[in-house]
């Protein structure tokens, strides 16, 4: 223990330094990853996993995407007083100062939030195209091909969203392409992962679905397992770039911050395996307690990733690779 | 009206990818690289300058001292300009004690920066 404390002395020097001001921002950071990935997500699971509009109902899509989306473009707002106001000293004044409101708007920051703000309209408009061609359309969105071109608009708004992380903060080095890429794909990943969560706790809830919802829970475990695997080896490979070396992450705040982001994916790729190959097949062989047992861990799946959310925000807030 | 509901569907789009066209590709991420006095030192007397230099350019909204007797007037103070050196002056002669000097500011790839830095005077 006495070994234990000096080793953390850059992570809780860091967190004594973080006032009032600079958590409002990480907390409105970290709603923002989320919201925006759950609308990203949202989009790539009905593209990967929808067609049945049985399931498509009671996955609760048709809500999912908008409402997250509008949160996003709330929250997105919101981190542009924040900003100033935290470049001002920490005050409402200074939050809405116009020259700090001009500053924060000139600079990437206001490129990403016009970039963000146009992909998250796009996912929003798009989902308010499909509700109304729905009537019309049920027959052929059951067909790949027209569920594909259906999708576009919010494709094309899932890609700017997730585009715009790569404008602001540490992947913004050198080498540029690089650093941006390995972003885009571990950020692609988690919001294929973080939209699948709420879809596949409601599908898994009327019994009368279980039949359907099991078949969409295998596929989901099949091609999660790539995908996660993608999402790892792109957050290390971005980890190892930006701390230039494995040594950081012992000896300095942002190394032991991302040291914690990976035990809680530890204990979350635990949780997919333990779905994977107990809970989802319980659920398909419709054993009692089934259904309940994958609800709670599709819960506990969700507290995790916002956990690691809410990390992630604190270090893209208030550190550095370099400190 | 339909020719106006396909444009307001697709500025969005378009804006955007302009934007991501006209982006420069390379940001750079400002890290403070030393200060006048340094950080953690005793000078003898008041310093008559007190500067914080930066690798690549910031954009300072924020400086400020603060000793035993509060906040400290300074002139001059920041300009918001990007600039990678600012140096400034206590306005009146800073007595014996602990300073602090306090500074936030906007690099260029968009990210917040903020530090404190200490010395005291003997």
């Amino acid at each position: 223990m006495t070994a234990v404390v000096p080793l953390l002395q850059p992570l809780l020097e860091l967190l004594a330094q973080t006032d009032g001001w600079t958590w409002l921002r990480v907390l409105a950071a970290a709603a923002f990853y989320a919201s925006a990935l759950a609308a990203v997500g949202g989009v790539l699971f009905r593209l990967v996993f929808g067609g049945n509009p049985e399931l498509d109902r009671a996955a609760g899509l048709r809500t999912l995407v908008p409402a997250t989306a509008g949160l996003a473009l709330l929250l997105l707002l919101l981190q542009w007083p924040l900003q100033a106001g935290f470049l001002g000293g920490g005050t409402l004044a200074a939050a809405l100062d116009p020259g700090l409101l001009a500053l924060v708007f000139e600079g990437a920051t206001g490129q990403r939030l016009l970039l963000a703000g146009s992909g998250l309209l796009l996912l929003l408009g798009s989902e308010m195209a499909l509700g109304r061609g729905r009537g019309l359309d049920t027959a052929a969105s059951q067909i790949g091909t027209a569920r594909v071109l259906q999708s576009l608009p919010g494709l094309l708004g899932a890609a700017l969203v997730l585009l715009s992380f790569t404008l602001v903060g540490h992947s913004t080095g050198a080498p540029r392409l690089l650093l941006a890429s390995l972003l885009l794909l571990h950020l692609g990943a988690l919001a294929f992962w973080v939209g699948a969560l709420l879809p596949l706790y409601r599908i898994s809830a009327p019994p009368h679905l279980s039949q359907s919802a099991g078949r969409v829970l295998q596929r989901f475990g099949q091609v999660a397992a790539p995908v996660l695997a993608a999402l790892i080896a792109a957050a290390l490979l971005l980890a190892w770039r930006l701390l230039e070396g494995w040594s950081p992450l012992l000896h300095s705040a942002y190394g032991q911050v991302l040291l914690l982001k990976l035990a809680v994916l530890a204990l979350l790729l635990g949780l997919a395996g333990l779905n994977r190959w107990l809970l989802v097949p319980a659920f398909v062989a419709r054993q009692a307690l089934a259904s309940q047992r994958l609800r709670a861990s599709i819960v506990c799946e969700g507290l995790l990733v916002g956990l690691i959310l809410l990390l992630t925000a604190f270090l893209t807030t208030t550190t550095s690779p370099t400190g | 009206m339909s020719r106006l509901k396909t444009l307001l569907k697709i500025a969005p789009a378009a804006l955007a990818l302009h934007l991501l066209l006209a982006a420069p590709l390379l940001h750079a991420h400002a890290q403070p690289e030393g200060s006048l006095p340094a950080h953690g030192s005793t000078v003898s007397g008041s310093p008559n300058r007190i500067a914080v230099w930066f690798d690549h350019p910031m954009r300072l909204t924020l400086f400020e001292v603060s000793g035993p007797r509060g906040v400290v007037p300074i002139n001059p103070a920041p300009g918001r300009e990007a600039l990678t050196r600012f140096e400034t002056s206590p306005a009146t002669p800073l007595g014996p004690g602990k300073y602090t000097v306090r500074w936030r500011g906007l690099a260029s790839d968009g990210h917040v920066m903020a530090d404190e830095i200490y010395f005291t005077v003997r």
